[in-house]
């Protein structure tokens, strides 16, 4: 009866899931609200797993430590300067977007849980390039076929629409159609969409063909091949379209800068700033073009669709991106009458009778389970892993200009931004430059993960510590000096290398009732295949025949909420 | 979730396994006394209840722990945005309510700063009581709490907890619209309005 006696209400379970990341937080809730009798322990104190959110305290605790079995290394902490509150931050591992378009929201919305989380914008995309980066012209660049698609854009740009063949101008190449008819309405001059600047440095991508249309950095003729390009990549899906269609066949494993230069000519800084949408960790040289479009597609796809910020492409959940979700679920679990326990690992699997698991837990408990859910964090030992050095940082400014409205008919403003500093763009004091972009995902004080008048900066890049966080921070300082806010400090840092497999194998569907699931991919924006890979193991476990749908309400629970919303109705 | 014609107001219980708080939620807000709350606890996580203070009507979110305080593993997302917190001991268990610092540690670590706390003693009806009246007062008085000593099944006081904490919650601007709360709900963006829905959701082709 006190509130600590740990002994577990039964010693019996449909399923026992191990950990509370991503996948078995959301298949914790998914299987218990379908009727599953749910154990979800987790070896941590903390909820999250790999993607967990941290006070400061905690946060330099884990780095200290960091769990062992863990995809984690190499971990530093800083504090610059005094935290007053050091309680009071929630610093994720999982700073993900999530994109308008992507099956997340829409489960989300089919089970009526979007109102558990507060989602806030991720504005613009900004890329570091100098005024030398915005010069440096390929030699390819002039010549007749510029000049006419010149003239096509300038067309275009006085309102109507064109349709164009390139010139021979990439030659060597088979000629890359430039098709502007595709373009939206272009809006009126005097409300022309302009593509901001800041510190003269960080420059906004143009993402949409107005901002194709009007970028100040853009030579007509590269209009006209990016227009192209923006096109290609809504096209080339479609069977259909069999000329962009067979183009990204042929040249699916091209690398997405051969592609640029070539095919649809653009001088390096535009393909450093389409690569950066992509937010793929190559460097665009040693991007697939086939990656680069699946990521292309998807962020075209969202842009313009919010109907609060038209100007934005992607979202991200407060308190702490995936980790928020991780919680809002575990406690989805434990509504639907699932049990989590925390600091409780699984010591040993073993096969009962009835084709049962035995579990023993590190409780010395030992619990029986029809199936076990598992994470494995470390990679395959068949497959290969990569690195990528990440970046925690919490700045004394709330960096005004980065968060500032673009349009003005948004209804919100961004609470979070993307800044890229492309492959080459950073110079160690050791005079190593940066081999692949570095990330920088910043965050207001409104997604609750800092104080107000600060920001927190997420920084991502494959370039190995420990230079890749030498750059990390010369990325950051940088990006400060950019926005110019007077006084903005880097109050705390910690940095860390996280190992990812590099492709997601398949075989969490292994045979017998334990399942691995594989660990989250190293995506920067939370990843379509994350909720596949749960629907299919949820559909192994409940059965096909099962109509209860993936993560919905059950029965009883609906009743429920009729009742509690009836309530209100009945006071009405 | 229904749409908000007055304002909300989002109050948390807390405190150890079965000392009573479903018990109590479920005699505010439905005035039922069900000797197995347990099974109430399942399926749903919170309860709605309209009151007026001063001719103004007031929505109550009220949430309940779905037993998660069982092993202490309460999520921190649980806080997000609450005003007021219950929190609720068994005055004829002596180990509840010396597990109550643990609780207003928990509620000052995860809720917004100057959330309204208010300390409910339990099952008074019960014989064997073991922590004194004036013992809970005490604590109340030291973190700045409310307190009163409750029975669900006699209903005595048990509006009392949700009546005072409603009130001073009210009483306090910043409370109904406390400034960074404000800011975000401004900023948020809003997932379910219609013009886009239908086609937002597509998949990405490839």
């Amino acid at each position: 009866m006190a509130d600590d006696d740990f002994t577990l209400p039964s010693n019996e379970w449909d399923v026992l899931v191990c950990g509370t990341g991503v996948k078995p937080s959301l298949l914790a809730a998914a299987l218990s609200r379908a009727g599953k009798r749910v154990l979800q322990v987790d070896p941590n104190t903390y909820y999250g797993s790999d993607s967990g959110a941290f006070s400061v305290d905690e946060l330099e605790t884990w780095a200290t430590t960091l769990p062992p079995d863990s995809p984690f290394s190499h971990a530093t902490v800083e504090r610059m300067i005094e935290i007053a509150r050091p309680r009071s931050y929630t610093l994720t591992l999982a700073p993900h977007l999530v994109y308008w378009s992507s099956n997340l929201l829409e489960l989300l919305r089919e089970v009526e849980m979007t109102s558990s989380f507060s989602w806030q914008a991720v504005g613009s995309w900004w890329v570091y390039l100098t005024e030398e980066d915005v010069a440096a012209r390929s030699e390819a660049g002039g010549g007749i076929g510029g000049a006419l698609v010149d003239i096509g854009v300038k067309t275009v740009k006085a309102g109507g629409t064109v349709r164009r063949k390139a010139g021979g101008w990439n030659k060597g190449r088979k000629a890359a159609s430039v098709d502007l008819s595709g373009m939206p309405e272009l809006q009126p001059a005097g409300s022309t969409p302009t593509l901001r600047k800041l510190g003269g440095v960080l420059r906004e991508v143009p993402s949409t063909f107005e901002d194709v249309a009007w970028s100040p950095d853009l030579q007509d003729r590269d209009r006209g091949y990016l227009g192209g390009f923006l096109r290609f990549v809504t096209k080339c899906s479609d069977p259909t379209d069999t000329k962009h269609y067979t183009l990204l066949k042929e040249h699916a494993d091209t690398s997405l800068a051969e592609f640029l230069s070539t095919v649809y000519p653009l001088p390096p800084f535009t393909i450093a700033s389409i690569h950066s949408l992509t937010l793929l960790p190559t460097s665009p040289e040693k991007t697939k073009l086939r990656d680069a479009v699946k990521a292309l597609t998807t962020h075209m796809n969202s842009t313009g669709r919010i109907p609060d910020i038209r100007s934005a492409a992607a979202l991200t959940i407060a308190y702490g991106g995936s980790a928020e979700l991780c919680q809002v679920w575990s406690r989805g679990a434990a509504v639907a009458g699932g049990i989590n326990v925390l600091a409780c690992g699984v010591e040993s699997l073993t096969s009962g009778d009835d084709s049962k698991i035995l579990a023993k837990l590190t409780t010395r408990q030992t619990v029986t389970a029809d199936w076990v859910l598992n994470t494995t964090h470390t990679p395959s030992t068949t497959g290969t892993s990569f690195t990528l050095s990440k970046g925690i940082y919490i700045i004394t400014s709330s960096l005004p200009s980065l968060f500032a409205k673009k349009f003005q008919d948004d209804r919100v403003s961004p609470n979070a931004v993307v800044l890229t500093f492309p492959t080459g763009s950073l110079i160690t004091e050791g005079g190593e430059k940066n081999n692949a972009p570095v990330y920088i995902i910043a965050h207001s004080s409104a997604t609750g993960e800092c104080g107000h008048g600060e920001c927190v900066l997420y920084t991502s890049t494959a370039h190995l510590q420990p230079s890749g966080y030498e750059l990390s921070s010369l990325a950051l300082s940088r990006a400060l000096q950019a926005v110019g806010e007077e006084g903005a400090q880097v109050a705390f840092a910690c940095n860390y290398t996280q190992s990812f497999p590099t492709t997601a194998s398949e075989t969490t569907q292994s045979n017998g009732p334990v399942i691995a699931l594989n660990p989250l991919s190293a995506d920067l924006a939370f990843d379509d295949e994350a909720l596949e890979e749960c629907k299919r193991v949820y559909r192994r476990i409940v059965g096909e025949e099962c109509l209860h749908g993936f993560l919905e309400m059950t029965e009883e629970m609906r009743r429920q909420h009729m009742l509690a919303e009836g309530e209100e109705e009945y006071l009405n | 979730m229904a749409p908000e014609s007055e304002p909300t107001i989002k109050i948390l219980l807390i405190g150890p396994s079965n000392s009573g708080k479903t018990a109590l939620l479920l005699r505010y807000v439905d005035d039922i006394f069900d000797m197995d709350t347990a099974t109430a606890t399942i399926g749903v996580d919170f309860r709605v209840k309209k009151v007026a203070v001063k001719g103004k009507a007031y929505r109550l979110l009220l949430f309940d722990t779905a037993g998660q305080e069982r092993f202490r593993t309460l999520t921190s997302s649980y806080y997000r945005n609450a005003q007021g917190c219950i929190l609720v001991y068994d005055v004829s268990n002596r180990e509840s309510f010396l597990s109550m610092d643990h609780w207003f540690g928990e509620c000052a670590k995860y809720a917004e700063p100057g959330i309204v706390t208010y300390l409910v003693g339990s099952k008074i009806d019960r014989g064997g009581r073991a922590v004194a009246t004036e013992e809970g007062k005490a604590l109340a008085e030291r973190y700045g709490a409310g307190f009163v000593e409750v029975s669900s099944k006699t209903r005595e006081n048990v509006r009392t907890p949700f009546v005072e904490v409603v009130d001073r919650i009210i009483e306090t601007p910043e409370l109904m619209d406390p400034k960074l709360t404000r800011k975000r709900r401004e900023n948020a963006v809003a997932l379910d309005h219609g013009v886009d829905d239908d086609t937002a959701g597509a998949s990405c082709v490839c």
